[in-house]
């Protein structure tokens, strides 16, 4: 629940979502799920070059399993909110 | 998962489990037609000098190599409403070792959480329709018969199935 609750914060910043078939998305998050599905919008495929296929995609979803990284903008990142979030999800587990 | 065809002996069974990603393609230089894009995910894809026992797991999946499908519906206006069946599909089909035992609750940033009250159930009514998730999608006769002739194939779904048959008249495979 931790990255769920994480993701919800970054919610309408821009990320870039790389999958496990190195594709990597960037986008603003539109929503996220518990399965992490994600839903981006203004989305453009990085390496356009090699990837010329979803040029004409501006928003996408994203099944949550397909997901290697998202790569989040540095202000979206703070990080005693971080660290107490997983201290306390340490001590719930 | 569903066939879409008016020649009935033919047709794509797609696992919502495989579809990785979808999308609405409206750009007629990618494609001549809007369309749903959609990339699937396969393990047994030919290359056979693929080593399973990499340890560090690592996934090198040449991209040509990738799947991909599009639907063309007849009716271009119906495309964001297929949009978000899919979307709906896909978390109605979670990975199978995946916990199910929380509602599933979007999050919308603009939405404003403390008026919607974030984290009850009201947000996606569809969650309380879990046991017949297909049969909830294809309740959309519109698109249904415009759109796809939707047809189940899976046996999870034979209830979706037979639902859809008498609701059609009942045509058998």
């Amino acid at each position: 629940m931790l990255f769920f609750s994480y993701f919800k914060e970054l919610v309408g910043k821009e990320v870039t979502v790389e999958l496990k078939n190195d594709l990597a998305i960037r986008g603003i998050l539109h929503s996220v799920d518990q399965y992490l599905n994600i839903k981006l919008e203004n989305t453009r495929v990085v390496d356009q070059d090699k990837y010329p296929h979803m040029l004409s995609v501006r928003n996408c979803f994203i099944r949550g399993s397909v997901v290697r990284y998202v790569q989040l903008p540095p202000d979206g990142v703070d990080i005693d909110i971080l660290h107490d979030a997983t201290r306390r999800e340490a001590r719930g587990g | 998962m569903w066939l879409s065809d008016t020649d009935k002996s033919k047709g794509y069974a797609v696992d919502f489990l495989s579809i990785s990603l979808h999308a609405v393609s409206t750009d007629p230089e990618a494609y001549p037609s809007p369309c749903i894009y959609t990339q699937i995910e396969t393990e047994a894809d030919g290359d056979s000098d693929s080593e399973d026992s990499d340890p560090d797991g690592a996934e090198n999946v040449d991209l040509s190599k990738i799947t991909e499908m599009r639907l063309v519906p007849s009716d271009p206006s119906q495309l964001d409403t297929l949009f978000d069946i899919f979307c709906e599909c896909a978390e109605l089909n979670p990975e199978p070792n995946a916990d199910g035992e929380e509602e599933n609750t979007w999050f919308f940033g603009d939405e404003g959480m403390n008026a919607h009250g974030i984290g009850n159930d009201s947000e996606w009514h569809f969650s309380d329709n879990l046991a017949n998730p297909i049969g909830q999608a294809n309740g959309d006769h519109d698109l249904a018969q415009t759109v796809l002739e939707l047809h189940i194939n899976d046996q999870r779904f034979e209830d979706a199935e037979e639902k859809e048959q008498q609701e059609r008249g009942g045509d058998p495979q």
